[in-house]
């Protein structure tokens, strides 16, 4: 089955986003695929490449990188969820004349029609929102 | 032409407590713009975003209330709302800025089920 997962709230403050991470990895051991991650409101901030936890805690951020480049995964953030918290890639950082980006590849900016076209192309979408 | 996948989205959050209440609206109308068969959910909380005469300037925050009045510029004509969510914030579907079909919370299964996908916010 071909499932794409869409994340709304920041980690740390939430449990969703490594329930997310526990889901496809999961599902990729039974053999499913994962098509696209969808970071969406706060969710964004997984993306965010200054993220530095203790280092004896799980790093989640680090993780993600791992999984969409072994998996070969689109990491997709939502680009107005992720300017209005102050993720920027290096692009909108020269757009908006910022002192430094803190998004990089595997995770990509892009808009809303990312999230409808997972839904469209996927057999399951799961939305961890809490 | 490819048929038109059927996506209900659920909100169950207050309009102005976080920004999910624009997210979840500024999703479905992207799913409408891409020619999807959209439905909205309002349940809980979520009730809120529809009651007329809200007045966040003073906040200042966008109002969430004029937005959905967008809903029909869109022709996402489906919008239900739990009628038990709305009976126990003590009102009803003439308080709304939009027209709405109430559903009891027993028939939600029948609702989803009639679904390609389902969005939470």
């Amino acid at each position: 089955m071909i499932f794409s997962l869409s994340i709304t709230q920041s980690p740390y403050s939430h449990q969703g986003s490594l329930t997310a991470y526990k889901f496809a990895r999961s599902a990729l051991a039974k053999g499913h695929s994962i098509h696209r991650i969808f970071f969406y409101g706060g969710g964004v901030l997984n993306s965010n490449a200054l993220t530095t936890p203790p280092q004896d805690e799980f790093n989640l951020f680090e993780a993600w990188k791992i999984l969409a480049n072994d998996f070969d995964i689109e990491l997709i953030v939502c680009i107005a969820s992720a300017l209005r918290r102050g993720i920027l890639d290096a692009d909108e950082a020269a757009r908006y004349e910022k002192d430094a980006a803190n998004l990089h590849a595997p995770f990509i900016l892009s808009g809303l029609g990312q999230l409808l076209d997972a839904v469209i192309e996927s057999d399951r979408v799961i939305t961890f929102s809490n | 032409m490819p048929t038109m996948t059927k996506i209900l989205f659920i909100t169950d959050k207050s309009p102005y407590a976080s920004i999910s209440a624009k997210e979840s609206l500024d999703a479905a109308l992207v799913g409408a713009a891409f020619g999807q068969e959209i439905s909205l959910l309002f349940r809980g909380d979520g009730i809120y975003q529809l009651i007329k005469n809200q007045n966040p300037d003073i906040l200042p925050q966008k109002n969430i209330g004029a937005a959905l009045t967008a809903l029909e510029l869109y022709d996402i004509q489906q919008v239900f709302v739990c009628r038990q969510s709305m009976l126990t914030r003590g009102l009803n579907t003439n308080d709304f800025v939009i027209e709405t079909q109430s559903f009891d919370p027993e028939q939600l299964a029948d609702l989803m089920e009639t679904q390609d996908h389902i969005l939470t916010f």
